[in-house]
Formats: C-alpha cells, structure tokens, sequence
C-alpha cells in the first residue's frame, strides 16, 4: 500500500469521525443555538477530511476539492448566522440561559418588520 | 493606476476560482478565466468594498495570507473544542448572548460582516444578530470564553483593515 493511499484512508476516517461527532451534538445538545455550533464548525472540520481524502485517493480530484474546501467555509457560517437570526426573531427561547445581553428586536436598527 | 491594479489583482483571484471549478489547473485555464474575469470587472467592478494600491498590494497580500492561516487554525481549534464538550459525559456549558462593539468608526458594512464571520469560525461563538453595524450579539456555548473578546475584536479589526487597504 502506497503512503498517499495511507493519509488518504486516515484523512477519510477522520472526517468521517468528526463527521459523527457532529451528529452526536445534534442530538445531545439542548437547543438551536447550541446545535448550531455541533452541526456548523464540526461538520466544516469533517468535510475538510472527507475533501482532503478523496483528492489523496482520486486522481484530478485536487483542484475541486480544494474550491469546494474554500467555499465550504466562507458559506458556512452565513448559513449558521442566517438559521440563528431567524430563530431568535421568531422567539425561540434559550434552553440554559447563563446571560442574554440582546434586547427586544424591535429595538434594534436596520431589522424593520415588513 | 489604482483602478488597473484593481482589475488585474481582483481578476488573478477570480481566475484562480474559475480554474479550482473547472479543474483545468494550467495556463489556458488561467488564461480564459483571466479574460472573463478583465472584461467583468472592468465593466461592472466598484472600489467601494476594498482599496488596492501597487504600492501596498505585497502587504495587503501577506496579510491575507496569515490571516487565511490564522483562520485555519481557529477552525481546526473550535471543531475540537465543541467535540470535546459534545462527547464528555456532563456537557460543560454555559451558554448565553453576549454583546460586543464591533469598534470601527466608520460603521463599515463590509469590515462588520467579515467579522461576524471570524466570530462564527472562532471556538463556540456564533454570531446571531446585528444592530446597524455597531453592535453584534454572539451566542457563545461558554459566555466566560467572551472576556477577551474585546481585544479579540480590536486585533481582528486591524488586520482586516490592513486586508481592505483602510488602515
């Protein structure tokens, strides 16, 4: 067995891993706000495993892999932003709630209701 | 001059994305994408966004690419960081929504959402809501992760200002 088809299985068994663990989150954790960080940094870290190991294991794969590497996290993140926003405007409570500095949405410029 | 070298610097960026899409890494597939990328940005390219002169391009550059780096690295951090937590039998939270000043003067829309951005990739911060573009409110899974955030926010603001030719 060739060493680059060695880190390619170990970069795909890790994604994989990090993968699960971000599903793990997804059930344990108590609310949508805390989802959002199990479902949206693990599984980024996850698929950067799974991009790298198939552009190791495949031939020509590399140019791809690393475009959808670099879309995958500028995206990510606005997705994350986008799903908390609209649950905190639609009044979704926190499930534990240590501190909540954010006043009402009304308060805030830039956010008219239609 | 300023204007040419926004056009010939934004289209070498945009050409290496057209040759990562289409897999065609070698010179005709930087050539097209080059051409595409001039005619574009010429016709409908503004500056307002980002500032480019020749003679801070290298800078501007460099600090891009460390800043990449740096954004890698806290990536790779946060994933571990929330892993931990999520599998370890107790599941040490502490959630809560924190304010933070974004600190620019100038209420920059663009320099506000790239920040929202490196918040969103930093360990356990999530940004959730904006107010205008002074204000964010970032839901951290552990609120005594945000007693630094401020100083976090002043370095982050620099480098991007460095990054968009503001400074």
């Amino acid at each position: 067995m060739e060493i680059r088809e060695l880190l390619g299985l170990a970069a795909l068994y890790f994604g994989v891993a990090f993968s699960t663990i971000g599903v793990i989150g997804m059930v344990r954790l108590p609310d949508v706000y805390t989802r959002l960080h199990a479902s949206g940094k693990v599984s980024t870290l996850g698929l950067w495993g799974i991009l790298l190991g198939a552009a190791l294991l495949l031939e020509g794969v590399w140019p791809r892999a690393v475009a959808l590497a670099v879309f995958l996290v500028l995206v990510q993140p606005i997705a994350s932003h986008a799903i908390a926003a609209a649950a905190r405007r639609s009044g979704v409570p926190m499930a534990l709630n240590f501190r909540d500095d954010m006043p009402p949405i009304e308060e805030l410029s830039g956010t008219e209701q239609p | 001059m300023a204007r040419l070298t926004y056009i010939v610097s934004v289209s070498a960026l945009l050409s290496a994305v057209w040759m990562g899409m289409t897999a065609r890494v070698n010179w005709e597939g930087f050539a097209v994408g080059f051409l595409v990328s001039v005619m574009v940005v010429a016709l409908v390219g503004t500056r307002k966004q980002a500032t480019i002169k020749p003679s801070r391009l290298p800078r501007q550059v460099f600090s891009l690419v460390s800043y990449v780096i740096h954004s890698f690295i806290e990536i790779t951090r946060a994933s571990f960081d929330v892993a931990r937590r999520v599998i370890s039998p107790k599941m040490p939270l502490k959630p809560g929504i924190v304010a933070i000043a974004t600190q620019d003067e100038s209420e920059d829309e663009t320099i506000a959402a790239l920040s929202a951005h490196a918040i969103t990739i930093t360990p356990g911060q999530l940004a959730v809501e904006f107010d205008g573009a002074k204000v964010m409110y970032i839901h951290c899974l552990d609120i005594d992760s945000a007693k630094t955030a401020d100083q976090e926010q002043a370095a982050r603001l620099r480098k991007l200002r460095l990054i968009l030719g503001k400074a």
